[in-house]
């Protein structure tokens, strides 16, 4: 009788299929917004909480722990205070810590250029899919998806964006060599471009290279010897805008190492005890410096966003209300069109119960059609987003 | 089977109109024509007999059968299988197509010991018989109304009643369709040793049978033929 009763069900959807098609579609879109809102949220929890978990302690200069958490993790948001090279040194000096020292402050193609140790790939478990890690001036490393998005392969050069084309004494945009290119990391790491933290400091303008004296004989306007004899450069000496095994030698640095900027110092600890120690070392409100545990910062704003999703789901529980409420009325008016073919099914011998199980086994398959249907929109929607959350993480 | 009536009376609820029978006969494989004015409660009786609706007073049978001493699933059992109903507007499925309109009785009907082949030989041999054979995957939007008809009294047909009720099965067909309409129950009735029981305004076609039942009249008048 079961296998009858969904005979007529399919025949009577089908011979009605505009109005199945419609029904369907209002159902879908119903199931559809409060699951996909949920399933994205739970992927931007999930990327934001993994990538804070892979990295138990940042250190940075007091200020917006978030802003902090997005420059160190995601290579989001400028930091205008920086830290030292020392600051670093001093971190690394503790026992039971691993410190990499960042710096992230300028652009390639709109991309972040991070400035970093060789460490950073190795603790990150960043593989390269081709070429090497850059291992002198000028050379970067680039992550999968800046690579396939720019079209670039190992051999290729991509130069950095300048920060202020006004700025006639600011730095100038450098050439940097690819020699090797990142897997895919489904991180904010695909999107970077790396470099050595020398390489950054020449890109800040705090080391660079020209040319000499002996060379620029030619061009003499560009020296001027002074009253008392010596030799002084005038602003039409320009830096070199390439670093190349030739001019490497001239490049040179007016600070000590230690006097460096960095923008953040990464910590992985390997004890409680070691994290505890850290802590305790750093927790003074007077202090410059402010050690943050990444994951704290990411649950604190995850708050927000489950707050703004709970809004949202008490929106959807509403409309919800509303949509099932005219699917009820849209029942009983249908009930009350299907009333004739009910009185030829009722005359023919059909009982109440296969009356009612026509209609039910009719709205119960929509019901299963739309939430399949918005199952499989939800995933897509989430697979077609994972990279967008990528980009905005 | 035998329909036995005697003294029967019934009203709708809330109506001044009331059903009254003082006695009619049929036996197993005989056809009555009811006939009378409209409102008169053809319609009703034919109700009356199917167990749709039940009397007030008075003895209806159906050979042995009271309907008033059944239950609502015991009479709508009996109905799938003893019964056939043809009526005038057809009352066929729109979303079904021929073939689906005439066997919608067996999917509608519980253990009633016809298998799917078995449907379909019975199906088949209907629509050979009333020359719907070509018609079978159709809609009912692509039939005329005498195919429509002839499709309601396969549908009839296909659970091999006893009892064959028609209600104005010619109403709405053209003269030719009537009477070919007529035979073809008549026909079908004796194939199937089936009582046929026509309500009809159409006096051309009562000659044909057995017992004649006049409600203006109330009471049934012989209409000379002998009995089948």
């Amino acid at each position: 009788m079961k296998q009858q009763l969904c005979y007529l069900v399919i025949r009577h959807m089908s011979y009605h299929r505009l109005r199945t098609l419609w029904l369907w579609l209002g159902l879908t879109l119903t199931c559809w917004l409060p699951l996909c809102v949920h399933h994205l949220t739970q992927v931007f929890e999930q990327r934001l909480i993994a990538r804070a978990e892979q990295t138990p302690l940042i250190l940075g200069v007091r200020g917006n722990a978030y802003d902090l958490v997005f420059h160190a993790l995601y290579f989001r948001h400028g930091m205008e205070d920086r830290l030292k090279m020392k600051d670093w040194a001093e971190v690394a000096e503790h026992a039971g810590i691993a410190a990499l020292p960042l710096l992230h402050g300028f652009h390639a193609r709109s991309q972040p250029i991070v400035g970093i140790t060789i460490d950073y790939l190795q603790r990150r478990q960043l593989r390269l899919s081709s070429g090497r890690a850059f291992t002198s001036l000028g050379e970067c490393v680039l992550g999968a998806k800046f690579a396939t998005e720019q079209g670039m392969e190992v051999g290729d050069s991509v130069m950095s964006d300048p920060e202020n084309v006004f700025h006639l004494a600011g730095s100038y945009p450098l050439k940097l060599r690819v020699v090797g290119i990142l897997a895919p990391s489904g991180s904010s790491d695909d999107s970077a471009v790396f470099v050595d933290l020398k390489t950054h400091w020449v890109l800040e303008g705090l080391g660079h290279g020209h040319a000499t004296p002996e060379t620029a004989e030619a061009a003499s306007q560009e020296w001027a010897i002074s009253g008392d004899g010596s030799l002084n450069a005038t602003a039409a000496v320009l830096p070199y805008l390439e670093i190349t095994a030739e001019n490497a030698q001239d490049v040179h640095f007016h600070q000590s190492t230690e006097e460096m900027p960095i923008s953040a110092v990464l910590i992985w600890p390997d004890s409680d005890r070691a994290t505890a120690l850290l802590l305790g070392a750093y927790q003074d409100p007077s202090q410059v410096l402010q050690l943050i545990r990444p994951m704290e910062v990411v649950e604190s704003m995850m708050g927000w966003v489950f707050r703004v999703r709970t809004f949202l789901d008490l929106n959807y529980l509403l409309v919800g209300i509303a949509v099932i409420s005219f699917l009820g009325l849209i029942m009983l008016l249908s009930n009350q069109l299907r009333g004739p073919e009910f009185a030829i099914l009722r005359d023919l011998g059909a009982s109440a119960g296969f009356l009612r199980g026509l209609v039910l086994v009719e709205w119960g398959l929509l019901i299963l059609m739309a939430l399949v249907c918005a199952v499989f929109m939800t995933l897509g929607m989430g697979a077609l987003l994972r990279q967008w959350l990528v980009q905005v993480l | 089977m035998d329909i036995h009536i005697n003294k029967l009376a019934f009203s709708w609820p809330g109506a001044s109109f009331e059903l009254k029978i003082p006695s009619l006969e049929v036996a197993k494989g005989e056809s009555l024509a009811i006939i009378g004015p409209s409102g008169c409660g053809k319609t009703t009786l034919l109700k009356l007999l199917a167990g749709m609706v039940l009397a007030d007073s008075g003895e209806l049978l159906l050979g042995e059968l009271d309907w008033r001493a059944q239950t609502e699933t015991q009479r709508r059992r009996f109905r799938q299988h003893a019964i056939g109903f043809i009526y005038q507007d057809f009352r066929l499925l729109d979303y079904l197509n021929i073939q689906d309109n005439i066997l919608l009785p067996w999917r509608l009907t519980q253990d009633c010991g016809l298998d799917h082949s078995r449907a379909r030989a019975r199906l088949e041999a209907l629509a050979q018989g009333l020359g719907l054979t070509d018609l079978m995957s159709r809609s009912l939007d692509q039939i005329s109304s005498g195919e429509r008809q002839r499709v309601a009294i396969a549908r009839a047909l296909l659970m091999r009643p006893q009892l064959l009720l028609a209600d104005e099965p010619t109403g709405n067909l053209d003269p030719s369709n009537k009477q070919r309409v007529c035979d073809l129950l008549h026909d079908k009735a004796r194939e199937h040793q089936a009582t046929l029981i026509m309500v009809t305004h159409d006096q051309a076609l009562v000659d044909r049978f057995d017992h004649l039942f006049d409600f203006s009249q109330q009471r049934e008048i012989q209409s000379g033929k002998e009995p089948v």
